[in-house]
C-alpha cells in the first residue's frame, strides 16, 4: 500500500492529479473495517486527516457550514448545531459509540454512501449541499443529488468533499430524527427517519422527509412531501401519505432486518411524526 | 474463614493493567502463523485441493489429511469428526487443509491461492427443514441420540384433564462471543508437543492431540493460557485447534500459532443448538398439570461431538421445576450439514426451559389464570418425584426463590396493571412483566462423575506455600480465587499462602473438565478432602491431634504452637508434599441411562427471574427496564464473584432472548461478524437486582453448589412472558426482536 | 516502511512500520504493548481502545501512517502510572468489574477518558461512555459501579 499524507489542499490536488485511482481516507471508521473484513486493502490511499482547516463549524447569515473532517463528536456537542440544527446534532450522537464518534467524520459518513448512514437523513431534511472542491474550483451540489445508487456518488476522481453547507431552517418548525437500530448503541440503522414540518392555518406550509436503510441510498421522500404540501393533517391524509411513501420505496431484507419490518416501521414513523407535528 | 468473603480476584491486577498475557500476546522465535483451508460447500465429495502453480508455496507449510501420522479424527464422544476432511464433506467451512507462514499476511496471501473443489450433494440445512422433514418422514433423518423419559400413564392423564393445551417453541443459534477469539500455539521440546491456548478442558485436548499426531499422551502437554471468556465455546473446539497447530508444528518443526479472526470464529466454531419443542399438556381448571407429552428436536450439525450429552441435559430439564405425574418426552439430536453446535452455558437446558417456562404462561394465558398461581400449583417441593423418578429429599428452594421474587418485583400488581393497559390507552409505550422459575442440575449428568474419576491435588512446598493442582481452568469465572478461599478456609491458614495456578497437564492431575457447573461443587470438594489428608499427615508427623487456628498449628496434647510455615518446612523439608484425592462418588446416586430413570443430578440449584419491559407500539422495539433475579446456590464462596456470574449469565441470556439473531443462509451464518451478530452493550442494560438464597448442600465445599449455568436458564422465557403480558400475544420463538413481534402480529391479523 | 516519532505513555519512541499497519499492529507487534487487544478488527468491541492526543480512539480503525510525528498516545500500559488510572484500576478490582479480563483494558481506557473529561457523571453518562466496549462476562453493572467508585461518587 502507498499512503499519501498531504498537509494542505494544494498538495492533495497534486497527489490526486498523479494518482487518480487513490482512495480518500478520512476518519477510517468505515474503510479500515472493510479492509479488515476483506483481508485486503487498496494500492493507494490518500489520508485527508493531515490537512489543516478541514474541521470547522461556521455560522453564516443564511447557513451553517461544517468542514468535511469534522467528527461526529464535535457535531453532536457543538452549540451552534444543537441550537440551529438539532436533528443533525442528535443524529450524530446516535452513531456508533464515543470512540467511533471521535474518529468518524461528516465527510466520510457522506462519501461512504452507505444507505444506513445516520447523518444523511438529517442533512436531507435540512436541504444541505456539499461543497466539492477540485483543482478547477469548487462546486455546490445538493446532497439529494449526490447519492447516485448503492455506494455510488457524484464525486468525480479529481474532487473531494470540502464541506457541508446547511441552510438555516425556517422558524417555528417541528423536526425529528428517529433511528431504529440493531440495539441501543454501537448500532447500525435498520430504519432511520427524519422529518421537518411547518404548519399554518391553511395546512402544511413546509414539509421535508427523509429516510435511511430503506433504499439503495439515503433518500428524500419527495412524492410524499408533494402529497402532503398544503394539506390539513387528518387520519386519512396520513394514511394516504404512508401509502404513497411505500409505493416509492423498495426496502430489502438483509442481515439486519426484513423488508416487511422496514415498511411497517417506516410507515409508523411517518404516522408518529405527523401525529406529533 | 474466607467463605462468604468478597476476596479480590487473584489475577485481577494483571488484568486491569493489561499485563496478563493471552495466547495472542505471546511470541516465540521462528513462530509460524497458521490458517485453515475450508470447504466452500455444505456437503459433497472432496475432489481436489488446488494450489495455484503461479504462487510460490516454497516457504508455506501445508498439511492435508495425507500428512496425518496418527488417526484422522478428533476424539470427543464418538470419534466421527475428521481432523481434516479427505473424502466426504459434511459442512460448509469444514477444514480440509492447513497452511502456515512466517506472518499472518503471507498466510492469507497463500490462502487466496488455494481452491477447494467439491462435487456437491444436497445438504440438510436449518431447523425448519428438520422439523418439516420430521413431521413428514421421521425415518429419513439421522439421529445421533434419542433419549426418552416415561413416567406414569399419559393416556390416563389426558382423559382426566379438563383442558388440553398445546404449543410449539423454537430457539435459535447463540454464539458464545467470548471477547477473546479462539487461539492456540503448539511447539516441540525434547520430543514432546506443548499446546498452549485459550481453553476450558486440558484433558480433553491431550488425547485429541495424541491421536492425531500418533504420539503417546505423555508426550503431549497442554497448558492453559489466560482465557478471555469461554462459556462452553472452548470446551470441545480447542481440541480441533490444538490438533491443527500440532500437525503444522509436526510438519514444519517450528512453533505454530493459530488465532481465529472474529469472522472465522463466528462462522465455524460451535454455537448453542437450535431447538424445537412441542408441548402438549393436560391441565385441570385450577392450573394443575396432570400430564405432559413433549417432542424435542435439536439440530446437532454434521458430527456427533457433544450433542448427545447436550440433548440429555436438555431433556432432563424439560419439565422445569414442576412436579407432573404423567410425562412422556421424546428427544432427538438430528444430524444436519452445519458446523457442529456444541457446549454453551446451560448445555441444552436454556432451550428446553425456554419452552417449558413459556408454556406455563401459555397455559395461564389461555386458562385466564395468573402465571404465579399456575407455577405455585405445580412447583416441586421436598419429597416430590421428578420425571425420572428421582426423589427430591432435601433442599428444594424454588418456592422460596419464587416468593421472594414476587415480593421484590411487585409482580402481582404490575402484571394486572400492565395486562389491562395493553388494550385501552393510546400510549407509545406498552409495559409488561414476566417471570420464569428454573433449576439447574449440578455436575455431570447421571453416572458421568463416576466415570470421570476426577483427581485433584494440593502441594505443600517447603516455604509453606500451598498450591492447588487441578485441571480446571479460570476463564473469567474465578477458579483461581475461589479455590484458595476453599483451601485456606478448610485448613484455617492465611489465604496468601495458597496459590491456584492455571493448569499444565504435566503438573496437574485430571480433575475433569471445567463444565457443567461442577468445578466448585465437585473439584472443590476433592480439594477439601486433600486438606483433610494434609491435616492427617501433620497429625502423623507430630503424633498427636492438631487443630489449625489462623495459620498456627495447635498441638492439642503437648499444647505446642507451630506456625504453619514452619510445620510445612518440616513435613516437606526435602521435597514438596503432594497430596492427591479422587472424587468420592456417592453410592446412592444411581442412574439408569437406558431408561432415563434415577438420580440424574445429585443436587439442583434454583432460580426465579422477573423482567419488566417496555415495548414501543410504533416500532416494536423492546426495552428491558428492570431485571430481578433470586438464585439459590447452596453457599456463595465469594459473594461478589457469585453475583458476577449470576448477572453476567443473566445478561448473556437476555441477549439470547432479545437480540442475538443468527440465521443460516445457504449453509452459512448470515450474522457472522461483530457488526452483525448483536450482543447487548452497556446502553441495553436494564437495572439489575440480584439476590442470593443459601441452602447449604451437605456434600458441596462449605455447602456450595453449581451456579455458573443457572442464570442462563430463565431470562429468555421471562422476557417472552413479559411481552405476552404487554401485547397479549404468545410469541413462541427467540430471539424476540421487533421483526419477530411483527411476524406474530401479522399472523394474528393485528397489524 | 514508514518512520514516525511518537510520544507513547510519556516516552518518545522512534518507530518503523509498514504502510498498511494499523496502530493496533504497531503497538502490539512493534512495541510489545499487548495490553491493547484485538477482539473484532472492525471497531465493534472496543478492546483496542487507546487515547490519541487526548481523544478515545480505536487502534484497529486507526491507520498508523496517518498519525504524524509528535502524536501523543496513551495505552493501558501508561494508565497505571497516572493517579486517575490507578484509581480506576483499583475500583475495577474492588467492584469485581473484571472477569475474563479481555475487554478490561479497553474498559479502563474508556473510563479514563470519561473521568478525565467529566466532573459530573451519572449512570446515564457512564452507560453512554462505555457503550463502545463490549463485555460478555459481567453484565456491565459491576463496571458501572467501578466507574462510580473511581469517580468518587460512591
Amino acid at each position: 500500500m502507498n499512503i499519501f499524507t498531504p498537509s494542505n489542499i494544494k498538495e492533495l490536488f497534486e497527489i490526486r492529479a498523479k494518482h487518480s485511482n487513490a482512495v480518500l481516507l478520512a476518519g477510517g471508521t468505515d474503510l479500515l473495517a472493510q479492509w479488515h473484513n476483506n483481508k485486503s486493502h487498496p494500492q493507494k490511499v490518500i489520508s485527508l486527516s493531515g490537512i489543516k482547516n478541514l474541521s470547522f463549524v461556521k455560522e453564516e447569515k443564511n447557513y451553517v457550514e461544517i468542514g468535511a473532517l469534522t467528527t461526529h463528536s464535535v457535531i453532536a456537542a457543538d452549540r451552534t448545531i444543537k441550537k440551529l440544527l438539532p436533528v443533525l446534532s442528535y443524529a450524530a450522537s446516535t452513531i456508533g459509540a464515543p470512540a467511533i464518534r471521535n474518529m468518524g467524520t461528516i465527510g466520510g459518513n457522506i462519501a461512504n454512501a452507505s444507505p444506513a448512514a445516520d447523518l444523511p437523513p438529517a442533512l436531507l431534511i435540512y436541504d444541505a449541499s456539499l461543497i466539492l472542491a477540485s483543482q478547477s474550483g469548487n462546486r455546490e451540489l445538493k446532497l439529494s443529488e449526490f447519492f447516485r445508487g448503492y455506494k455510488l456518488t457524484a464525486l468525480s476522481d479529481n474532487e473531494f468533499i470540502y464541506s457541508v453547507r446547511i441552510p438555516l431552517p425556517p422558524a417555528d418548525i417541528y423536526s425529528e430524527f428517529f433511528k431504529i437500530g440493531t440495539r441501543r448503541a454501537q448500532s447500525i440503522a435498520k430504519v432511520s427517519f427524519a422529518g421537518l414540518i411547518k404548519k399554518d392555518k391553511k395546512g402544511i406550509e413546509t414539509i421535508r422527509l427523509a429516510a435511511g436503510s430503506v433504499a439503495p441510498v439515503p433518500i428524500r421522500l419527495y412524492e410524499t412531501e408533494r402529497f402532503l404540501q398544503g394539506r390539513i393533517l387528518t387520519r386519512s391524509v396520513i394514511s394516504s401519505a404512508c401509502d404513497i411513501m411505500l409505493k416509492y420505496l423498495k426496502p430489502i431484507s438483509d442481515v439486519r432486518s426484513t423488508e416487511e419490518y422496514r415498511k411497517f416501521a417506516l410507515k409508523n414513523l411517518l404516522t408518529r411524526f405527523l401525529n406529533k407535528a | 474463614m474466607y467463605i462468604g468473603k468478597n476476596i479480590d480476584r487473584t489475577d485481577g491486577w494483571d488484568k486491569v493493567t493489561g499485563k496478563i498475557k493471552f495466547i495472542a500476546d505471546i511470541q516465540m522465535p521462528d513462530m509460524l502463523f497458521g490458517l485453515t483451508v475450508r470447504s466452500p460447500v455444505s456437503k459433497g465429495k472432496l475432489k481436489e485441493i488446488k494450489f495455484d502453480k503461479n504462487f510460490d508455496f516454497s516457504d508455506i507449510t501445508v498439511v492435508t489429511a495425507k500428512d496425518i501420522k496418527g488417526e484422522n479424527y478428533i476424539h470427543i464422544i464418538k470419534d466421527d469428526m475428521p481432523c481434516l476432511a479427505s473424502g466426504q464433506i459434511e459442512y460448509l467451512g469444514e477444514p480440509v487443509a492447513l497452511i502456515a507462514a512466517k506472518n499472518i499476511r503471507k498466510a492469507y496471501e497463500a490462502l487466496r491461492h488455494i481452491k477447494v473443489e467439491v462435487e456437491e450433494e444436497t445438504p440438510l440445512l436449518g431447523l425448519e427443514e428438520i422439523v418439516k422433514t420430521y413431521k413428514r418422514e421421521p425415518h429419513s433423518l439421522t439421529y445421533f441420540y434419542q433419549p426418552q423419559i416415561n413416567k406414569g400413564n399419559i393416556k390416563e392423564g389426558f382423559d382426566e384433564a379438563s383442558y388440553i393445551v398445546e404449543a410449539e417453541f423454537y430457539t435459535g443459534f447463540q454464539e458464545h462471543l467470548y471477547l477473546e477469539p479462539q487461539g492456540m500455539m503448539t511447539y516441540q521440546k525434547n520430543g514432546k508437543f506443548y499446546c498452549v491456548g485459550s481453553l476450558q478442558c486440558p484433558y480433553y485436548v491431550r488425547p485429541a492431540v495424541a491421536k492425531v499426531t500418533g504420539k503417546k499422551e505423555d508426550d503431549i502437554v497442554i497448558i492453559q493460557a489466560p482465557t478471555g471468556g469461554a462459556f462452553g465455546g472452548k470446551e470441545d473446539y480447542p481440541s480441533l485447534l490444538a490438533a491443527h497447530t500440532a500437525l503444522l508444528c509436526q510438519k514444519s518443526g517450528k512453533p505454530v500459532m493459530m488465532i481465529y479472526d472474529r469472522e472465522e470464529d463466528i462462522s465455524f466454531t460451535t454455537k448453542r443448538h437450535p431447538s424445537y419443542v412441542h408441548h402438549k399438556a393436560g391441565v385441570m381448571k385450577d392450573g394443575k398439570i396432570l400430564v405432559l407429552e413433549s417432542t424435542i428436536l435439536f439440530d446437532a450439525g454434521a458430527y456427533v461431538t457433544l450433542s448427545p450429552v447436550v440433548l440429555s441435559r436438555g431433556t432432563l430439564h424439560a419439565c422445569s421445576v414442576y412436579s407432573i405425574p404423567n410425562v412422556r418426552i421424546t428427544a432427538k439430536a438430528v444430524k444436519s450439514n452445519i458446523p457442529p453446535p456444541g457446549a454453551f452455558r446451560g448445555f441444552g437446558a436454556p432451550q428446553t426451559l425456554f419452552a417449558m417456562e413459556a408454556f406455563i404462561d401459555t397455559i395461564a394465558h389461555r386458562l385466564k389464570l395468573s402465571p404465579y398461581e399456575v407455577r405455585r400449583k405445580n412447583l416441586l417441593k421436598t419429597g416430590s418425584e421428578m420425571a425420572t423418578g428421582q426423589q427430591l429429599t432435601e433442599g428444594v428452594a424454588i418456592d422460596r426463590c419464587l416468593d421472594r421474587l414476587i415480593s421484590i418485583s411487585d409482580f402481582k400488581k404490575k402484571f394486572e396493571i400492565y395486562r389491562k393497559q395493553s388494550k385501552s390507552r393510546e400510549t407509545e409505550i406498552l409495559k409488561g412483566i414476566g417471570i420464569a422459575t428454573v433449576l439447574h442440575g449440578g455436575s455431570f449428568t447421571g453416572s458421568g462423575e463416576l466415570m470421570l474419576k476426577s483427581k485433584a491435588a494440593i502441594q505443600l512446598n517447603p516455604d509453606g506455600t500451598l498450591e492447588i493442582l487441578i485441571a480446571n481452568t479460570d476463564m473469567g469465572q474465578g477458579v483461581q480465587t475461589i479455590f484458595p478461599q476453599i483451601a485456606a478456609s478448610k485448613l484455617n491458614i492465611p489465604i496468601e499462602l495458597v496459590k491456584c495456578p492455571l493448569p499444565d497437564t504435566s503438573r496437574v492431575p485430571n480433575s475433569g473438565p471445567t463444565v457443567a457447573s461442577r468445578t466448585t461443587m465437585i473439584v472443590g470438594r476433592i480439594i477439601t478432602l486433600c486438606c483433610d489428608e494434609l491435616l492427617n499427615l501433620f497429625e502423623k508427623h507430630y503424633k498427636e491431634k492438631i487443630k489449625i487456628d489462623n495459620g498456627i498449628l495447635l498441638l492439642t496434647k503437648s499444647k505446642k504452637r507451630i506456625p504453619f510455615r514452619k510445620a510445612a518446612s518440616e513435613i516437606a523439608s526435602k521435597k514438596p508434599l503432594y497430596i492427591e484425592k479422587q472424587y468420592d462418588f456417592p453410592p446412592e446416586q444411581v442412574w439408569d441411562e437406558q431408561n432415563y430413570k434415577g438420580t440424574a443430578y445429585p443436587v439442583y440449584s434454583w432460580g426465579a427471574i422477573a423482567i419488566e419491559v417496555e415495548v414501543n407500539k410504533y416500532t416494536f422495539e423492546i426495552r428491558p427496564v428492570n431485571l430481578y433475579t433470586v438464585y439459590e446456590i447452596g453457599r456463595a464462596i465469594n459473594p461478589k464473584s457469585a453475583i458476577g456470574q449470576l448477572e453476567g449469565g443473566s445478561i448473556q441470556a437476555l441477549g439470547y432472548g432479545l437480540m442475538e439473531k443468527c440465521e443460516l443462509k445457504n449453509g452459512k451464518f448470515f450474522q457472522n461478524r461483530l457488526q452483525t451478530y448483536i450482543i447487548p452493550t452497556s446502553e441495553d442494560m436494564p437495572e439489575i437486582k440480584t439476590e442470593i438464597i443459601e441452602v447449604p448442600y451437605p456434600r458441596g465445599p462449605f455447602g456450595a453448589k453449581g451456579l455458573g449455568e443457572l442464570p442462563h436458564n430463565g431470562v429468555a422465557p421471562a422476557l417472552r412472558n413479559a411481552v405476552l403480558n404487554a401485547l397479549g400475544i404468545e410469541i413462541n420463538e427467540i430471539p424476540i426482536n421487533p421483526e419477530t413481534i411483527l411476524k406474530y402480529m401479522k399472523n394474528r391479523g393485528l397489524v | 516502511m514508514i518512520k514516525r516519532k511518537w510520544q507513547i505513555n510519556g516516552k518518545v519512541h522512534n518507530i518503523q512500520f509498514e504502510e498498511e499497519s494499523r496502530l493496533l499492529d504497531v503497538l502490539r507487534d512493534r512495541l510489545g504493548l499487548t495490553g491493547t487487544k484485538e477482539g473484532c478488527g472492525e471497531g465493534e468491541c472496543g478492546a483496542c481502545s487507546v487515547i490519541i492526543d487526548g481523544e478515545l480512539k480505536l487502534g484497529c480503525l486507526q491507520l498508523a501512517a496517518v498519525l504524524s510525528d509528535g502524536t501523543d498516545i496513551l495505552t493501558i500500559e501508561g494508565v497505571e502510572k497516572t493517579a486517575l488510572g490507578k484509581r480506576i484500576q483499583k475500583s475495577f478490582l474492588e467492584s469485581n468489574a473484571v472477569q475474563c479480563g479481555f475487554c478490561t483494558p479497553g474498559m479502563v481506557m474508556a473510563t479514563y477518558y470519561l473521568l478525565s473529561n467529566n466532573k459530573n457523571i451519572d449512570r446515564r453518562t457512564i452507560k453512554t461512555a462505555l457503550s463502545g466496549n463490549l463485555c460478555r462476562c459481567t453484565g456491565y453493572r459491576s463496571i458501572f459501579e467501578a466507574v462510580e467508585l473511581a469517580s468518587g461518587r460512591k
